[in-house]
């Protein structure tokens, strides 16, 4: 085996596989060194309760598909790669059987209008007038994440808010909102209200999170209508990566803990990984986070004392923090509001367990502060549109929880967690769908935030690797000094969700990083003019 | 979406012998793609975090005997796609409940050290395992003569003289290929330890003890096998991560998550498969990895086949001697046993024979399994963490095993979810029985992994991860059935290249090797090996 290469990269999380394909693109001799044996983090699927039915642990919905520089430059969709788009992409259930909301593909106004009208027309109105304003915002979008975070940005995106939205009633100065109030000034009806406050949370922004308010204007309205699923499940995308990698002759060494980054003289050089060294002419990105790398690998003695004290503050959770839920089915969920519109029984991602906004805030305030949330999920039932995800006629289901995040419990508490939360959560299920009994349940697991920090090192269970607030976000992420992707030692660079624009399957953080070594060592740049990032 | 998609070669499975097959053909040239029901390959070349994460299972093939002759790993060069193992310097011991000495077979490069270990309870079988040993070292090569060709009815009705030539001053004669395992083991070795040792190591090679014809592996194969057992760094799965990643190097396309529901015969010939995702043509052959009975029951189908191939490809059997389960255990320390004091080696042992005192418990156990009842508990365990540390936590373990069990069939879906609840502990309580510490407290958690869910998985039907029963008659020439044995499955351009294909079960790969060579002749592509290698 090659010791060493012109480019190592730490982790074979998406981001780091991206990272590496464009490096050896560009020609140098990169090498990703991973510590589990599968590629990929949180772009993972297995099935661990009963073969045949796949889970999605971490990763479910695909928002970014048609905006990922690296679907495109490498021809992803000719290593495997393949999607679905539903036609009903997001809706909520309630127990009393009242009708459901669903929101519909791009293509399907009509039918989301008239879903939302049910309780508001002026919701309805509100929600279509500004799906249509964001059918082309994926350029933008894409131009904002796939470049480097720069000083203003969120002041330039409160002033774009203000172009797009102005007539409405939309100020520049709105962007400062947390987006519970943004979603309380544009929506009158409860049902639209709580669905939207867990779409919120579950595309990671927190709903009390200040400055977040525009994404309920831009991201939001624009995702829901382009989420796919991975067909065959999510590791499909990081397999395509990952023979995108070997396309380009990266070397993919798994198995391989890196226990220390090797400074000399100021630079970057090398790792030890299982005891021996692999070196680096050119550069090292690390997929991990900064806290990890900075204190750990690198060590303070090559630091100045401000980067260690930024480390060190560095925040995991509490907003990203999941548990996933894995239900092997005989019977898709039949939801007492299908009588009134039966697209609720297929539709790609469906909330239950809320009847109130106040449930639904009380919830993720619960889950934010600590404390075991009444049982309520965000679930999905993939196998509806992709039946090679479990056994001919049965069904894989997962969820994702919003928890405490890991230390906020002791070991022994997450194993009781693990054995009881889901009878909880099938009892008020039930409620909603009265199919789902323990009888249509076949078997069933909980995969737990302590469980996710120990499978990715995803610190406190926190899919972002780091806390998404304004403090950490756009040229503040990681942290000031370190936004631009450089860790202060030279030739050594981040790659991974704790860096801008943070967690998501959109693998932006490994484009950047690109962009920026690709400046500091003379590299061809990825921008294709017609995509225009 | 590739709909109507034509390439000259289609493999339908991608468990290592289809990657095996499908490397060779596009580095001769042909355009090829594997179609995998699943969403990774490797079929039970398998290595998951099934119980908590960061501890790592190998929920199949688990220990690695055919490395230092498998083609593939040369003439692909899988140790530069990430293929690494490592040799356990104690590879096969067995410990005792009453703390009796235990037996501790070493590496080659230490087997001196297996004398004085066997001696403790008999000189006699200790200089005839050695003796054993010294004349199998070099087996190697005639293994893989044998198993990386195309069976050949007359070499192989050779065996008896193989045997006699290579051991007859040991007392031994032709007609020994004809014995049991465990007449064989009985004639050989006169401890009850030693025996017991043996009985159990035949069985976990896949030879059952009372099956005629196959005593001979206790002779050649065992002997030279025990001593070079690898365990594949990172999990069994890095193997088929290497195999796949050949493949991709020599422009294979893999496509999982489709399978493969039909196979197309037009005028005589395969052009083709269905999958849900449309058709997929193949201008010269379609391969299976997938078994025999299925491809041709089920996926080609009796409109296409001659009566009597369709009648043995229905006879064809599945268990009960290949059907097993997988306990999986997260540990906070590695068994400590009872026998320990006498040998401290046997806590470093790769593979421990754990749970019988003498060979009847051996036997029963075997009766038990093969005959449907669920035997009391006993496996062969593994600690892989003791030499590769990636597989668990820090200063934690993953511990597996294997169970011999009643055929997936012989069960309802209601009692193996109620055994999956309660073996568990009743193999803990074993456990305990042997190694002091291997309490409730010492477990993180534990899982198990049973045959009906492997039928499930991977398609290994009954649970019998050598998909065919090995007896003399689904063996050698016979294997899967004497019309077929040559791969050729009776149509044109349909070939086999899984495990009910010759010789069987087990990580070599060498019913896909073999199925390029036949491939080859009647494709006239080149020979898959550098010239001078005998197979």
């Amino acid at each position: 085996m090659q010791k060493t290469y012109d480019a190592i990269v730490i982790g074979a999380g998406h981001n780091g596989l991206c990272l590496a394909a464009y490096l050896a693109r560009a020609g140098l001799s990169t090498c990703v060194v991973e510590r589990r044996h599968e590629e990929g983090g949180g772009a993972n699927t297995e099935d661990p309760v009963v073969p045949g039915f796949r889970f999605n642990l971490h990763a479910n919905y695909m928002e970014f598909f048609d905006i990922m520089p690296m679907v495109e430059d490498f021809g992803l969709e000719n290593c495997g790669l393949r999607s679905i788009t539903p036609e009903n992409q997001a809706g909520i259930a309630f127990s009393d059987g009242r009708p459901p909301i669903v929101l519909h593909r791009k293509d399907l106004l009509d039918r989301t209008h008239a879903s939302i009208a049910r309780y508001s027309k002026t919701d309805a109105d509100t929600y279509v007038e500004i799906q249509k304003r964001t059918m082309d915002f994926g350029p933008i979008l894409g131009f904002g994440m796939y470049s480097p975070p720069f000083e203003g940005m969120a002041e330039g995106q409160a002033m774009l808010l203000e172009q797009m939205f102005g007539d409405m009633g939309v100020t520049a100065r709105d962007g400062v909102k947390t987006p519970k109030v943004m979603i309380d000034e544009l929506y009158e009806s409860d049902e639209m209200r709580t669905l939207l406050y867990r779409v919120s949370v579950e595309f990671g922004v927190g709903i009390d999170t200040a400055g977040f308010a525009g994404m309920i204007l831009t991201a939001l309205p624009w995702m829901i209508g382009c989420w796919r699923l991975a067909k065959g499940g999510t590791h499909t995308l990081a397999k395509a990566m990952t023979q995108a990698c070997y396309a380009h002759g990266v070397d993919l060494i798994e198995n391989t803990e890196v226990e220390k980054i090797i400074v000399e003289d100021g630079r970057a050089v090398g790792v030890v990984a299982r005891g021996s060294e692999i070196r680096a002419d050119k550069c090292i990105a690390t997929n991990a986070d900064p806290k990890q790398t900075l204190l750990d690998q690198v060590g303070a003695e090559h630091l100045p004392a401000n980067w260690v004290r930024r480390a060190k503050n560095f925040r995991h959770g509490p907003s990203h923090v999941l548990a996933t839920p894995m239900f092997c089915l005989y019977d898709a969920p039949d939801y007492k509001s299908a009588r009134w519109d039966p697209d609720i029984n297929m539709t790609h991602y469906t909330v239950v367990g809320y009847d109130t906004p106040d449930e639904a805030l009380r919830y993720i305030r619960d889950a934010y502060s600590g404390t075991l949330p009444a049982p309520a999920a965000g679930t999905w039932v993939n196998s509806l549109w992709d039946p090679s995800q479990a056994p001919p006629g049965r069904h894989a289901a997962t969820g994702w929880y919003f928890f405490p995040q890991a230390s906020a419990l002791t070991a022994d508490e997450w194993t009781d967690v693990r054995e009881t939360f889901n009878d909880r959560f099938l009892t008020r299920w039930t409620e909603f769908a009265p199919n789902m009994t323990r009888d249509n349940v076949i078997a069933d697991a909980l995969y737990t935030p302590d469980q996710m920090e120990r499978k990715n090192y995803m610190w406190e269970g926190d899919f972002s690797n780091g806390e998404i607030s304004l403090d950490q976000m756009y040229a503040n992420r990681p942290f000031p000094e370190a936004s631009d992707y450089r860790l202060h030692v030279d030739g050594l660079y981040l790659c991974g969700p704790s860096a801008y624009p943070g967690g998501g399957m959109h693998a932006a953080a490994g484009y950047n990083a690109y962009k920026v070594i690709a400046e500091d060592l003379g590299l061809p740049s990825p921008v294709v003019t017609e995509r225009g990032y | 979406m590739a709909l109507n998609e034509t390439y000259d070669a289609i493999i339908v499975g991608a468990g290592h012998n289809g990657l095996c097959l499908a490397a060779y053909l596009a580095r001769a040239g042909l355009s090829t793609c594997i179609l995998e029901r699943r969403h990774e390959e490797g079929g039970g070349v398998n290595t998951e975090e099934a119980v908590l994460s960061g501890f790592r299972h190998n929920m199949h093939a688990s220990y690695m005997e055919f490395f230092d002759i498998i083609p593939m790993i040369p003439d692909f060069e899988l140790e530069n796609s990430g293929l690494r193992s490592l040799t356990p310097e104690n590879q096969a011991g067995i410990v005792f409940s009453d703390g009796r000495p235990p037996i501790v077979l070493h590496r080659n490069d230490r087997h001196e050290l297996d004398h004085a270990s066997i001696a403790q309870y008999s000189k006699a079988d200790a200089d005839t395992w050695m003796e054993l040993k010294k004349r199998t070292l070099d087996f190697g090569d005639m293994l893989a003569i044998g198993i990386y060709n195309p069976p050949d009815a007359e070499t192989l009705a050779m065996q008896g003289m193989l045997l006699e030539g290579m051991f007859g001053d040991m007392g031994v004669r032709a007609h020994f290929a004809t014995k049991t395992p465990r007449a064989v083991i009985d004639e050989l070795y006169e401890s009850d330890e030693m025996r017991t040792l043996l009985y159990r190591t035949s069985v976990e090679f896949g030879v059952p003890l009372d099956q005629a014809d196959t005593g001979g592996q206790i002779l050649t194969s065992i002997p030279w096998q025990v001593g070079r057992w690898r365990m594949v760094l990172g999990g069994s799965h890095t193997l088929a991560k290497a195999m796949t990643q050949a493949c991709y190097k020599e422009g294979v396309e893999l496509i999982e998550n489709t399978e493969v529901e039909k196979i197309l015969v037009e005028g005589g010939r395969a052009v083709g498969v269905v999958t849900r995702r449309g058709e997929f043509r193949a201008r010269k052959l379609v391969a299976c990895n997938a078994d025999v009975q299925q491809v041709l029951v089920d996926l080609v189908g009796p409109e296409h086949l001659d009566p009597l191939i369709y009648k043995r490809a229905k006879d064809f059997r599945y268990g009960p001697s290949g059907v097993l389960a997988t306990p999986a255990l997260c540990l906070y320390d590695p068994p400590a046993y009872k026998s320990a004091r006498w040998d401290p080696d046997i806590d470093r042992c790769f593979y421990t024979v754990v749970g019988y005192d003498q060979p009847e418990d051996v036997l029963r156990y075997i009766h038990d399994a093969h005959g449907g009842r669920l035997p009391e508990p006993a496996a062969g365990t593994w600690v892989n963490t003791l030499w590769d540390r990636s597989q668990a936590p820090p200063g934690r373990h993953s511990a597996t095993g294997w169970f011999f069990f009643p055929m997936a069939s012989y069960f309802s879906a209601e009692e193996w979810a109620e055994i999956r609840e309660t073996y568990m502990e009743d193999f803990l309580a074993v456990w305990g029985d042997f190694a002091p510490n291997m309490t409730h407290d010492n477990v993180i958690a534990m899982k198990l992994y049973t045959p009906d869910l492997m039928e499930r998985k991977n398609l290994m039907w009954e649970g019998d991860c050598l998909l065919g029963e090995m007896s003399t008659d689904q063996m050698g020439a016979n294997r899967p059935f004497p019309e077929v044995s040559d791969y050729r499955l009776s149509i044109d351009g349909l070939y086999n290249c899984g495990p009910s294909g010759y010789p069987g079960g087990g990580v070599h790969s060498a019913p896909g090797y073999n199925a390029y060579k036949i491939i080859a002749q009647d494709l006239d592509l080149p020979a898959p090996g550098p010239e001078g290698r005998a197979y």
